[in-house]
This record gives structure tokens, C-alpha cells and sequence, in this order.
């Protein structure tokens, strides 16, 4: 959910720009392997809601970008609805009486 | 659908492999750099910058793994990754792989043999539609077979029946072939019996009504293999007449391809009732197919009823101690004896694959021990540990599927062999072979070893604690408590098992010493026998029978290397033949099957039986003179306790006063008392018998004669077979030899099943045994190798060498005595099972428990010695140096 956020807030993104801005908006609370970002890519484009391209990132190099798909974005409002009716639920428990 | 794209996805990866990886190499490396970057404008070092990146990242090769494995099949790659591994860590340890293999092959090629016999014989279902609604008909309690009345009643009034038929087994006849002949077997059966098989000749009818009652006419039905062997598969055999032992028969059928019935024929022909002696006789087995629907519990309670109302309608002709007529499940009463025999053999080779697994599991133990660095190497390295336990099991399984391999291969090979080994009929209704039923049991055994062999050490392996294994650099992991728990249960599991085994084969072989041990009455050396059937028409009325059995005797006397000959009915061992029989002037001395034996002047003699009082017939007592008898011991103290029986008479064919007319024996002097023999078993006491002059026999006993057995007392049996088959060719070219065996081989035969038994069960005890002791050997050696240091300091310490070798004798000795304790007790309680297959000796004989205790601690002993002795080796100085 974090990573289809991240790509839906900011447009097209590398994976290093996808952790890196997780990292900042968190301020290091989330600090998970940066690594196992990849494989849920990966997943992710098995799934078909991201797509990626290519593209040249200064003279030698080539940075993959990541873009939300309109059936990533779709998955995106199913997660945010299912995580916030959640959220909701977790809430009203802890809240003192 | 979506399975289909996962799968085109998937195949599609397999040639974009390469690319994908390179790419995601690539933006791995991207990632890293701009982190690397970063950290260095943040100020870090080169070095501190690489570092701190690489440990926020993760571990980079697991994580490619992970992504890989989302669109390829990894899972198969690995497993072909695993495969490979196992093969070169086996192919690294060749004698470890050729003793895994070798025990599996061994384990698995015996089970699978032996449950290629129990399937063919047990499971597989009889080859006719609805087997399970036949049932044989029997006499209640004794399970004996039916007479005719009882069999007419029974189909004519039961209602529990769709179909019932009876049949006999009616032995061998000439079928004429134009110049030719041919001796087949021919089963005697009643209308009816095709219909309640549920079988269809492939060719005509079966018999019918008018056939099956005596005085009608005479048909055959053919086998289908008779069919195209003698007649040329004619399509128009039907309604030609054969020629079967002089008499006409009419081919009315012929049977389809693959007909079976347990009592192998060649051809069908009519059961006729005689109306005479013979139909009261309980000779008739009879089969019978129960109404679609009808539990045997229901049918039970019909049998009962009919029990009743034939009790009534034939009042005052049944006996008092009548129980009437029960049945059980054709196929039950088929493999009866049988089961039992192949469920314990069965059985025996599991508990020896047992053994072989838990000894092959515990070598496992030690190689895993061995390996304890490199698997806390590559779970450090980040090797999930169910991806270790799959490493372990590919591994595994290799083996055991190369066990299975190999095992097949000798079950398929040794299967023919085992078979002709075993000593009792096996009623199969298709071949014994190596089927796809069979394979897959095999497949199934492997499985399962595999999956044991690699569960077992795991528990160990699971607990592993990474540090202390990387630490003890030189030692050996899953040699902590668990191991060596795992281990010793292995181990006293062995000594249980080959107690168990011990015990039976001790058991068994007690029983064959007391089966020879039995004083036969008579001598075997130097005998040879063999047979020939009499023909109704040439051979069975007293005259001709005389003269058959002189001029035989006298050709024979005159063979080269013949000592002396003699002619008997039925040889001792080989079966019954009774007749009721009545001391005259006293009904209530009776006996209802008296064995009657036809012997020549010099049986007693070539025999070697001694005469116990008087005389035996002279060649004076002839068909013209008196009639005579002799007695044996059994009967004389029966029916003359005070020793008078010489020059008594006594009348065969009467019984509690009421003749039988078919027989029509005079009344005999008995002249002589005869020495016991044994009868027709050897497990059980000599039955009363009488012995008649072969040429004073009357025209019934002459009748019911089918068969003469010659004994030829030889200075050297070698050779002598072609002489006497020339000499009964010369006699009568249609005359033929069968059953040339010696005396001995005849006594062999009636011990046979039981040598089987105690010389299999006595090989897997002695395997058990040798594994359990490897197994306590090993235990022991392991553990002293382990305990090496701590030997050391104790002896440093001051223990003395003894005190040492105490140590260790004595883990080895409560292992083997906590095996024995539970092997006894399971021997003790399973024992019962083996009861039917002992004789002169109970389940529970002392003698076999204390002497199975006694070996198997010696061996115990010995195994705990050496390692022991070992022990007392170690250098205290050397062992506290050696980490």
C-alpha cells in the first residue's frame, strides 16, 4: 500500500526514489530492508498494477521507473478503504472510555 | 483462466531468464549507488557509506531469489539445484550411498515381493462378477464338506440362494485323441455350477439337469486352452462325442478365455449322485451365490431354518450330534490357511525394513552430525531452513528411490523364485508378478522412508542452535541431547524388533525339531515311491487287481539294484482313506472312518514296521483262503484292551450294526498286530487302522481303490528312476508313473511349510540381530568419540580404566536390556497369533524367552566391549589437548 501511495502521490518513480521518499515521509519510524521493496515490485507487475519503463539517468546509467496503473489505482483505493475501516475499528478499541 | 497466463508467464520467463536478471541486477546496483552516494555527501567514508547501504538494503542474493521466484518456477529450479547437490554429496561418500542403497533395496525389495503375493492372493478380488456373493456351504463346526442329500435339500428349499452348485475334484482321465491320448483333469460338477460363478460359456451350455442324474447322458464342457490344444479352436465342437477313460462324452460347451477356479481342470464333467454309499459320504464341496442384497448374517439365519426342517424331513437318518449346514465368504474360505501364513511372513519383512530404516536412520544421525558445520554455514548465510529441510529431503529421497529402484529390480526377479519357494498352494487367480498395484506400494514404502529418514534427524537438526555449532568449530553438531535421544530410541527400538523376531524363529524352529523329532513307525532309508492310478474298467475288481499288483511287484523285484518291493493304497503322510468299519458281535465298536489299507505281503517289511503280535498274510492268503486282517496298536487297544484281539473278527462296511451293500467285505480273522504309525499328518496320534491283503480284496474295497503306491527298497536310490519308469512302460504302455519321490522327500513335504517358516523367519532374526548389534556398536562408538574430552578429564581426575569402561558398558546394556524388555513383551503379546503354526510348543514357551535374553545381551556385550575397551584407550593428556 505504501509503495502503490508513494507511486500515486509522486507519478513515475525508480525503486531508490519509491524508498527514499518512504523513508523521509515516515521520518525512519518504517525502516524495513530497503531490498524486499523489489520483490513486491516485482509482484506488483505480475499483478499488473504498476508498469515500468527505462529510462537514462545520467551518462552511463539507466534508472527502471515505476508508474500506477489504473487497476494499480483501483487496488489502491480497495487498501486504503479496507486499512482505514481497520484503522477506524482499532481506534474506537483503544480509545479511553 | 488465470492459471493459464501464470502458466504462459512462466513459460515465457524461462527464455527471458537471462535478461531478467541482468536487469534486475542492474537496478539493484542503481539503488545501491545512489545510496552510496548519498551517505557520502552526507558526509560518511567510502568504505562506512558502502556498509551502511548494504546493511539497509538486506541480503542482496536472497532478495533476487525472492523476486525470481515470483515469475519463474523456482521452486523447480531449486529442486533441480537440490538434485544435483545430492547427487555429488552421494557421489561424494560411495560407501555411505552403497550401504543406504543396498539396506533400502534389501527392505523394499523383500516388502514389495511379499505384498506382490499377498495382493495376488488376498486382495485381488475372484475373477467372477459379484464375488462377494459367494459363499461356500459347509458342515457346521468341523467345515467339512456336504453330501449329496444335504446338497439337493438345500437347493431345493433354501431361499438365501440365487444359485448353488456342488462339485469334485475328479482327478485325472485318458481323453482319446484318435491314435493318441491325453491324461487331463477333469472336475466333476452339478448343474448349475457356471450359473452361480456367474460365468458364460464362450461355446454353448452348461450341464444340465438330465446330465447331472445318473443314468443320463454323459457330456463334457471344455477349458478353452483343451479347446485350441486338442480340438483346434473348432468353432463346431459342439455335440462331437470324446472319448474319456473308455466312455462316451458329448461336448456341450466350451469355456471362455481366462476361466479360472481355484481347483485347476481341464475339463467340466457331470457330478452324478450314485444313489448309493458314496452319496452319503461328506465329499461334495459345495458353492453357492447369495441373492443380490442378502447379508451372510441374514443367509445365516435361513441356513439355520433349513437345518430344521432337514432334520424332520430325513428323521430317524440324522445323526443326534446333527449341527447342520453354515457358510462363509467364498474367497475367506479360499486363502483360510493361507492368510495367516503370508500375513506373518509379511509382517516378518516389514519388521526387517524396520529394523534396516531405523539403522539407516541412525547412520543418517551421524553423517548429519558430521555435517553440522555446513548446514549452521549456509543457515547463517541466510538458507531458510524449510529450503535446508527440502535440501535433505531431495536427498533422501534419492536414496530411497534408488533403494526402490533396485529392490524392484530383485522383486521382479526373485518374485518367480519366491513363489516356487513357498512351501503351500497360493490360490491366485492371475499371475504373481510385479504389477502397476504393486509398483505403486513400492513407490509408497520409498516415499515414506524418505520423508521418515528426513524427519527424524531433523528434529535434531531443527533445534540446532546456530553460534555453539559455528563455534565448535571441530565438533559436531546434533550431537546434543536430542540426537543422542533420538539415537538410542532408535537403537532400543532395533534390539526390540529383533527380539520379536528371535522369539518366532526360535519358536518355529522348535517346532520343526519336535515335527522330526515325531517317531514316524516306519523307515524312510534307502525308499523310493512312486504311483499309478487304477482304471475303473481294467484294474478295480479284486481279480484283476491281484494280478496287476503280483505282476507289477515281481518285474520290479527283478530290477537291478531292488532290494525288495511292496504295494500299499495310500502311503503314510499322503492321505486318507477310511471306510466304516465294525468289530463283529459288538455295534457300539464301531469306528466311522476306519483307514483301510491294500498292502502287499512284504509292506511290513520293506517298511520296517514290526509286528507286535501274530503274523502278517504269507503270499497264502489269497482271494481262495480265508480273509484276514491286521490290526495296528491304536486300534487293538481300542476295541481289545485285554489283548484278545487274535483270531476276533472284524467286518468293514458295517457301522453300529447297519451294513453298507456297496462295500460287501466278509467278515476278518485279525491275525496280527502291526506297530503304530503315523497316519495322514505328522502332528497327529496314529489313526486306527486296518490292513487287508492287497489280493483279498473285496469287489467295493477293489472299487474305491483309484490308486497303488509301490515303495522299492534300493541299495542306491541314484538311477533307479528310468529303470522302474521302463519297467511299468513294458507292463502296460497306458500305465503311467507319477509322484517318483523317495520316503524321505514324502516326510519333507509334510514338514515343508514349517521348515519355510522357522528358515525365514531364523534368516531375518540373524539380520536383525547383526543390525542391532551394528546398531548398538555404532551408538556406543559415536558417543565415545563425543565424550572423548569429558573421558578424559574423569580420568585425569582418578577414574580408573574400569571405572571407564563401566561407564560405558553400562549405557549399552540398558539399551539392550530396555529393547529386550519391550521385544519380549511384544513377543509375549502378539505370540498368540503364531499358535497355528506351532507344534510341541506354546506361544509363550520359557525356554525360547530366556534363551533370545540370553543371546541378545551377550551380543549386547559385545557390541558395548570395543567401544568400551576404547574408551579405557583414551589418552587423558591427548584428549584435554584435542580442542
Amino acid at each position: 500500500m505504501l509503495i502503490l501511495k508513494t507511486l500515486a502521490r509522486c507519478g513515475a518513480l525508480h525503486g531508490y526514489g519509491i524508498a527514499k521518499y518512504i523513508r523521509q515521509v515516515t521520518e525512519d519510524v518504517l525502516r524495513v530492508e530497503e531490498g524486499s521493496l523489489y520483490p513486491a515490485l516485482q509482484r506488483m507487475l505480475i499483478k499488473g498494477w504498476v508498469v515500468a519503463k527505462w529510462v537514462q539517468s545520467g551518462p552511463k546509467r539507466r534508472a527502471r521507473i515505476y508508474r500506477l496503473t489504473p487497476a494499480g489505482r483501483k487496488q489502491l483505493s480497495a487498501e486504503v478503504s479496507e486499512f482505514t475501516r481497520v484503522m477506524q475499528a482499532i481506534t474506537r478499541v483503544i480509545q479511553p472510555a | 483462466m488465470a492459471w493459464l497466463s501464470d502458466i504462459w508467464r512462466r513459460l515465457r520467463f524461462l527464455l527471458r531468464r537471462e535478461r531478467f536478471d541482468r536487469e534486475l541486477e542492474e537496478e539493484l546496483r542503481f539503488h545501491l549507488d545512489m545510496q552510496d552516494e548519498e551517505n557520502r555527501a552526507n558526509g560518511m567514508d567510502a568504505d562506512e557509506a558502502r556498509y551502511a547501504g548494504k546493511r539497509q538494503f538486506g541480503n542482496e542474493t536472497l532478495l533476487k531469489e525472492r523476486s525470481r521466484e515470483m515469475w519463474g518456477w523456482a521452486w523447480l529450479e531449486t529442486i533441480g539445484q537440490d538434485l544435483k547437490f545430492a547427487i555429488r554429496t552421494l557421489q561424494k561418500n560411495p560407501g555411505f550411498t552403497a550401504t543406504a542403497v543396498l539396506t533400502l533395496a534389501l527392505g523394499i525389495g523383500a516388502n514389495t515381493a511379499m505384498f506382490g503375493v499377498i495382493h495376488a492372493v488376498l486382495l485381488r478380488p475372484l475373477p467372477y462378477p459379484e464375488p462377494g456373493e459367494l459363499v461356500r456351504v459347509a458342515q457346521k463346526i468341523t467345515n467339512a464338506d456336504v453330501s449329496i442329500p444335504e446338497y439337493e435339500f438345500w437347493k431345493e428349499h433354501s431361499t438365501a440362494f440365487s444359485s448353488a452348485a456342488g462339485y469334485r475334484g475328479g482327478g485325472e482321465r485318458r481323453l482319446v485323441l484318435g491314435t493318441g491320448q491325453e491324461w487331463i483333469r477333469a472336475m466333476t460338477v452339478t448343474t448349475d455350477f457356471l450359473r452361480t460363478l456367474g460365468i458364460n460359456p464362450a461355446l454353448g451350455r452348461e450341464l444340465n439337469t438330465e446330465e447331472t442324474h445318473a443314468g443320463g447322458p454323459q457330456a463334457i464342457i471344455l477349458t478353452d486352452g483343451l479347446w485350441r490344444r486338442n480340438f483346434g479352436a473348432d468353432p463346431h465342437v459342439l455335440g462331437r462325442a470324446v472319448t474319456l477313460n473308455d466312455a462316451s462324452f458329448t461336448v456341450v460347451g466350451v469355456l471362455p478365455h481366462g476361466f479360472w477356479f481355484p481347483q485347476s481342470a481341464d475339463a467340466l464333467v457331470p457330478l452324478r449322485p450314485t444313489g448309493g454309499l458314496a452319496d452319503l459320504g461328506m465329499n461334495t464341496q459345495v458353492i453357492a451365490r447369495l441373492k443380490a442384497g442378502l447379508s451372510l448374517r441374514q443367509a445365516e439365519a435361513e441356513m439355520a431354518t433349513v437345518t430344521e426342517s432337514f432334520r424332520s424331513a430325513l428323521a430317524g437318518h440324522v445323526a443326534r450330534d446333527y449341527r447342520g449346514l453354515m457358510m462363509f465368504p467364498f474367497h475367506d474360505w479360499l486363502v483360510g490357511d493361507v492368510r495367516l501364513n503370508l500375513l506373518l511372513l509379511f509382517g516378518a519383512t516389514a519388521l526387517l525394513l524396520l529394523i534396516a530404516c531405523s539403522n539407516l536412520a541412525s547412520l543418517l544421525l551421524t553423517r548429519l552430525a558430521g555435517r553440522g558445520r555446513e548446514v549452521a554455514l549456509r543457515l547463517a548465510l541466510g538458507c531458510s531452513r524449510r529450503r535446508l529441510l527440502r535440501q535433505f529431503l531431495v536427498e533422501n529421497l534419492l536414496l530411497a528411490g534408488m533403494g526402490m529402484l533396485a529392490g524392484l529390480l530383485g522383486a521382479h526377479g526373485l518374485l518367480g523364485g519366491l513363489v516356487s519357494l513357498i512351501p503351500f498352494d497360493l490360490p491366485a487367480s492371475a499371475p504373481i508378478r510385479v504389477d502397476m498395484t504393486v509398483m505403486a506400494f513400492a513407490l509408497a514404502v520409498a516415499l515414506c522412508t524418505g520423508f521418515v529418514f528426513t524427519l527424524v534427524p531433523s528434529f535434531t537438526a531443527a533445534r540446532l542452535n546456530l553460534n555453539e555449532a559455528l563455534k565448535a568449530a571441530g565438533r559436531s553438531a546434533g550431537t546434543g541431547a536430542a540426537g543422542r535421544r533420538t539415537r538410542s530410541f532408535l537403537v532400543v527400538s532395533e534390539v526390540a524388533l529383533s527380539a520379536g523376531l528371535l522369539i518366532a524363529a526360535g519358536l518355529l524352529i522348535q517346532t520343526l525339531y519336535r515335527m522330526h523329532q515325531e517317531r514316524l513307525g516306519f523307515t524312510t532309508q534307502g525308499l523310493v515311491t512312486f504311483e499309478t492310478p487304477l482304471t475303473a474298467d481294467r484294474h478295480r475288481n479284486p481279480a484283476a487287481l491281484s494280478t496287476f499288483v503280483s505282476s507289477i511287484l515281481e518285474r520290479l523285484r527283478a530290477l537291478p539294484g531292488v532290494r525288495s518291493v511292496a504295494a500299499i493304497n495310500l502311503l503314510p503322510l499322503t492321505g486318507w482313506s477310511n471306510l466304516p468299519t465294525q468289530r463283529e458281535g459288538h455295534p457300539e465298536q464301531s469306528v466311522g472312518g476306519m483307514e483301510i489299507r491294500l498292502v502287499s505281503p512284504a509292506y511290513f517289511e520293506v517298511m520296517g514296521i514290526p509286528m507286535r503280535r501274530g503274523r502278517f498274510s504269507t503270499g497264502s492268503d489269497t482271494g481262495a483262503s480265508p480273509p484276514v486282517a491286521v490290526v495296528n496298536e491304536t486300534l487293538a487297544r481300542r476295541w481289545w484292551p485285554q489283548g484278545d484281539a487274535l483270531g476276533d473278527r472284524i467286518i468293514i462296511g458295517r457301522f453300529q450294526g447297519q451294513d453298507f451293500p456297496e462295500i460287501k467285505d466278509s467278515p476278518r480273522e485279525v491275525v496280527g498286530i502291526a506297530a503304530d504309525t503315523k497316519t495322514s499328518t505328522l502332528k497327529d496320534p496314529p489313526r486306527p487302522t486296518v490292513y487287508i491283503p492287497a489280493a483279498q480284496a473285496s469287489d467295493g474295497i477293489a472299487q474305491g481303490t483309484h490308486n497303488m503306491a509301490w515303495i522299492v527298497s534300493t541299495e542306491g536310490a541314484a538311477g533307479i528312476a528310468d529303470g522302474l519308469r521302463r519297467a511299468i512302460a513294458e507292463i502296460d504302455s497306458s500305465q503311467r508313473v507319477l509322484q517318483l519321490r523317495t520316503m524321505d522327500e514324502i516326510v519333507a513335504s509334510t514338514t515343508a511349510t514349517s521348515r519355510f517358516d522357522a528358515s525365514l523367519f531364523g534368516i531375518f532374526a540373524g539380520l536383525a540381530l547383526v543390525l542391532a548389534a551394528i546398531g548398538v556398536y555404532g551408538l556406543l562408538s559415536f558417543s565415545v568419540a563425543q565424550r572423548r574430552q569429558e573421558i578424559g578429564i574423569r580420568m585425569a581426575l582418578g577414574a580408573s580404566r574400569a571405572d571407564v569402561s563401566k561407564l560405558v558398558l553400562r549405557q549399552g546394556i540398558a539399551l539392550t536390556i530396555i529393547g529386550l524388555g519391550l521385544g519380549l513383551a511384544g513377543a509375549l503379546f502378539l505370540g498368540r497369533w503364531l499358535s497355528s503354526l506351532l507344534y510341541g510348543v506354546r506361544p509363550s514357551d520359557p525356554f525360547s524367552f530366556v534363551a533370545v535374553s540370553l543371546l541378545l545381551l551377550s551380543i549386547g556385550l559385545i557390541a558395548s566391549y570395543i567401544p568400551a575397551r576404547r574408551a579405557t584407550k583414551v589418552d587423558p593428556m591427548e584428549a584435554l589437548r584435542y580442542e
